[in-house]
């Protein structure tokens, strides 16, 4: 929703000058998020300096010190490009290849051939590269021929850091007064608001740094980081739009892509039903219990046990067992479940079903369910089993009772 | 559809009144197009019931369950549900409902009918004869309830030899709680009739003609070696009474298969007792197979008669045999079925209104949809799961 100011209002506003300025003085959100957060393309800096001094403009020290600057950054760059063409000659040269028709594919066989290296890191490997690709080469003013900066938070010295920092904060703000507004007047929301489906990551320390640093030449600290990240989660929380949804998504994505436990095509594959509804059938296994249970997607919550509802079941810890996985992923009405249990006794049965189900729903859910699931221990077969009678032993760990005749009559035999 | 206004509390989520009425999902189509969160009727007087309050919980007024319902019928379960919702309310359910619809439409002119309730274990069959009982009373009708038939079958029992005929044997602590139930229940409707024969007990005690029934009954709690007889004498009072159109009948018997199974005890620890040879059922039988006019029979097959491991089936002809349905041929079925969903959502809304359920996540709608779940649709079971809440 960010909006540029065209060149007319800037031009406008340069001469109004420090009367605009200063009238702005407490900002309102909505006004806020129209503002501009981008920093303009440069004017060519030799024109500036070589304008003779006509309106008596006097330029500030600070400003000369960053012409100064940015007339060292071009030398460096004028520097490296001569070198790089040199040098692009030569390869050539060496190759055989006419200059012209070479390409960048071609440099970076050549480096790899003639300067092999194991590094694991790519980006520290020898690369020969155009300059342009490596520095960047839009030195920026920031502020106008005056000397006002243009962006907002310019005096912080981390401007763009800053910026999204107070972005997502008037957002909050926003949403915070649109569920003030709802709750006390009842009104509909003016635009579609969601909260989020699944847990956002956001940027680790490493790409938070690359990011201002190639992109704003800012250096940021990692307090700065703890703290983006602590408002990110916050601001994630809410009830969202999709205007605040893709301002996250610039930092953020969910939590899927990591950690993917199990992601093989057989957790995913189903068949489909002659009436053309899709379904799975998996076995469950608990103590001497064994369960075949079928999965029907989109369904209404029809549950069948041998036959009969969930009153095969008597005890509620067992109800609950088959509960807990439709609970877990949240398909308790849109799945139908058909299960035929055999062998065992009230609880293997159930703990029996309860397996097989969790197994069965796989292919209807989503990937970060699926690893939930397993890291919960739902997929997993319970290997406990009844332990085996010992002999000396009444059972597995009771034993026979402790006479203490034995003892006497043990040292009687012995006197004798 | 009608269009209806909600004013939105502030502590509840906005969207909770509307989805749970939209939710709901009844069998007949007056549920559908109540489109308002009510799950009580003010109503009391149960001949005012319709079809329109099916799904909605009415009060029994204190009088009425002290002099029905608080002696015999309520079991300690019920009486501890009053004492803590400080109420007796019911459902009013679809069986109940067509039961009073027949019940005002009968002719009255014919023999006995015979209604026979069924239902699976703990579907609600006994707060149906409630809801029967209560309209009866509102019409004046008198009451003969015999609340667990299964009773007269225990062991170790006061059992005594019938005088008149040797092969029947006697209950005479049963006869006298029935006496004093029927008492206390219709003392002011029989004021006013007496007996129309005399009725001898033995050589020397007899009972005269012309004496107010209330005596009769109370020489039968006196006396408790003639209870039973007294208890003949009593039905066949009844009888003539509703064939002369003084007195409408309404009798109720609950586990009414308890009738053709052996009892447990054993006449002088060797021969067995069967159910067929006490007088009680013997009496019982008889009254149900007159043709008396002016009289209704509500009879209930249960499963808790029969042992633990008997306990699958709840079909009448499985629970009563072959002989049972013989006897009751022609009966008027009626099946008492478990919750519906906008009963669940209606049973659990008063639940919430009597604070039994307590806990907030019960009370949003996926807290629902789970005991929904774990109930399996039976009432009983709804109760059990909503206790830890």
């Amino acid at each position: 929703m960010a909006a540029s100011i065209p060149t007319a209002t800037r031009s406008f506003i340069k001469f109004i000058g420090s009367e605009l300025w200063f009238s702005t003085g407490y900002r309102t959100p909505s006004k806020c998020l129209t503002r501009t957060l981008t920093t303009q393309s440069v004017v060519s800096t030799d024109s500036e300096v070589t304008r003779p001094k006509r309106r008596a403009e006097k330029l500030s020290a600070a400003m000369k010190a960053f012409l100064k600057r940015a007339k060292e950054h071009e030398s460096k760059i004028n520097k490296y490009t001569e070198e790089y063409e040199l040098g692009r000659k030569h390869l050539a040269n060496m190759m055989g290849i006419h200059p012209d028709e070479m390409t960048q594919e071609h440099i970076n066989e050549a480096i790899r051939y003639l300067l092999p290296s194991g590094l694991f890191d790519k980006g520290s490997r020898p690369q020969f590269k155009h300059p342009k690709d490596i520095l960047p080469l839009n030195f920026d003013f920031p502020f106008d021929k005056a000397g006002r900066p243009y962006h907002y938070q310019y005096y912080t010295l981390l401007p763009n850091y800053h910026g999204i920092m107070s972005e997502a904060a008037w957002r909050m703000e926003c949403l915070r007064e649109e569920e003030v507004r709802i709750g006390s007047t009842g009104a509909p929301p003016q635009e579609e608001m969601k909260h989020l489906s699944e847990e956002y990551e956001w940027m680790d320390l490493r790409t938070f740094l690359n990011y201002f640093k190639s992109n704003h030449s800012e250096v940021v600290q990692v307090n700065e980081h703890n703290r983006f990240v602590i408002l990110m989660t916050k601001l994630s929380k809410m009830r969202l739009r999709e205007q605040d949804v893709a301002f996250l998504k610039q930092f953020g994505s969910p939590k899927t892509s990591e950690i993917n436990v199990m992601d093989t095509e057989e957790i995913k594959k189903f068949y489909v039903n002659e009436q053309g509804r899709k379904f799975r059938t998996k076995n469950g296994y608990r103590k001497s219990a064994i369960a075949q249970v079928t999965v029907y997607a989109e369904g209404e919550g029809i549950l069948e046990i041998s036959g009969k509802g969930i009153e095969y079941f008597e005890s509620q810890y067992a109800r609950e067992q088959v509960l807990f996985p439709l609970v877990l992923t949240s398909s308790l009405n849109k799945v139908d479940v058909h299960a035929r249990v055999e062998g065992g006794g009230e609880m293997g049965q159930s703990g029996a079903i309860r397996h097989g189900l969790s197994n069965a729903l796989l292919p209807f859910v989503s990937q970060q369910m699926v690893n939930k699931l397993s890291l919960s221990g739902l997929l997993d077969r319970d290997s406990r089993v009844k332990e085996r009678n010992k002999p000396g032993q009444k059972k597995a760990r009771k034993q026979f009772q402790w006479y203490e005749l034995k003892l006497v009559a043990c040292l009687c035999l012995r006197h004798n | 559809m009608a269009s209806v206004i909600y004013r939105i509390v502030s502590k509840q989520p906005s969207g909770y009144c509307i989805n749970s009425s939209l939710l709901r999902s009844s069998s007949s189509l007056k549920c559908w197009q109540r489109c308002v969160t009510t799950f009580r009727t003010e109503i009391s007087d149960p001949s005012e019931h319709s079809f329109e309050h099916e799904g909605q919980f009415y009060t029994i007024p204190k009088k009425d369950v002290q002099k029905i319902f608080m002696l015999n019928w309520m079991s300690p379960h019920e009486k501890n549900m009053n004492k803590m919702f400080q109420e007796f309310s019911i459902l009013i359910r679809r069986p109940a409902l067509e039961v009073m619809d027949i019940l005002k439409r009968l002719n009255y002119n014919y023999p006995l009918t015979r209604f026979l309730l069924y239902g699976e274990m703990n579907a609600g069959k006994k707060f149906t004869m409630t809801h029967i009982m209560h309209y009866c009373r509102s019409q004046n009708w008198v009451l003969l309830t015999v609340p667990w038939a299964n009773e007269w079958n225990c062991k170790r029992l006061d059992v005594s030899f019938n005088h008149h005929k040797e092969s029947l044997f006697d209950l005479p602590v049963h006869s006298k709680i029935l006496l004093e139930d029927f008492l206390l229940k219709n003392m002011s409707l029989i004021k006013e009739f007496t007996t129309s024969t005399t009725y001898e007990f033995s050589e020397h005690e007899a009972s005269e003609q012309g004496i107010p029934l209330t005596d009769l009954i109370s020489f039968g709690i006196t006396r408790m070696k003639f209870a039973n007889d007294v208890v003949g004498a009593l039905l066949k009072e009844l009888q003539i009474l509703a064939n002369n159109d003084k007195i409408k009948l309404l009798v109720t018997i609950r586990g009414i298969n308890s009738f053709w199974r052996k009892t447990g005890q054993k006449k002088e620890k060797v021969q067995e007792i069967h159910a067929q040879q006490l007088t009680l059922v013997n009496q019982f039988m008889e009254l149900l197979q007159s043709d008396t006019k002016n009289a209704v029979a509500m009879c209930s097959t249960e499963s808790w008669v029969n042992d633990v491991t008997d306990r699958k089936s709840y079909l009448p002809t499985e629970l009563m045999g072959k002989e049972g349905v013989d006897f009751l041929e022609p009966f008027l079925p009626i099946e008492v079925p478990k919750y519906g969903n906008a009963e669940l959502q209606s049973v659990m809304d008063y639940y919430i209104d009597r604070r039994w359920i307590q806990a907030p996540e019960a009370k949003t709608l996926d807290g629902r949809a789970q005991i929904k779940f774990l109930s399996g649709h039976n009432p009983y079971q709804l109760y059990r799961v909503c206790v830890p809440l």
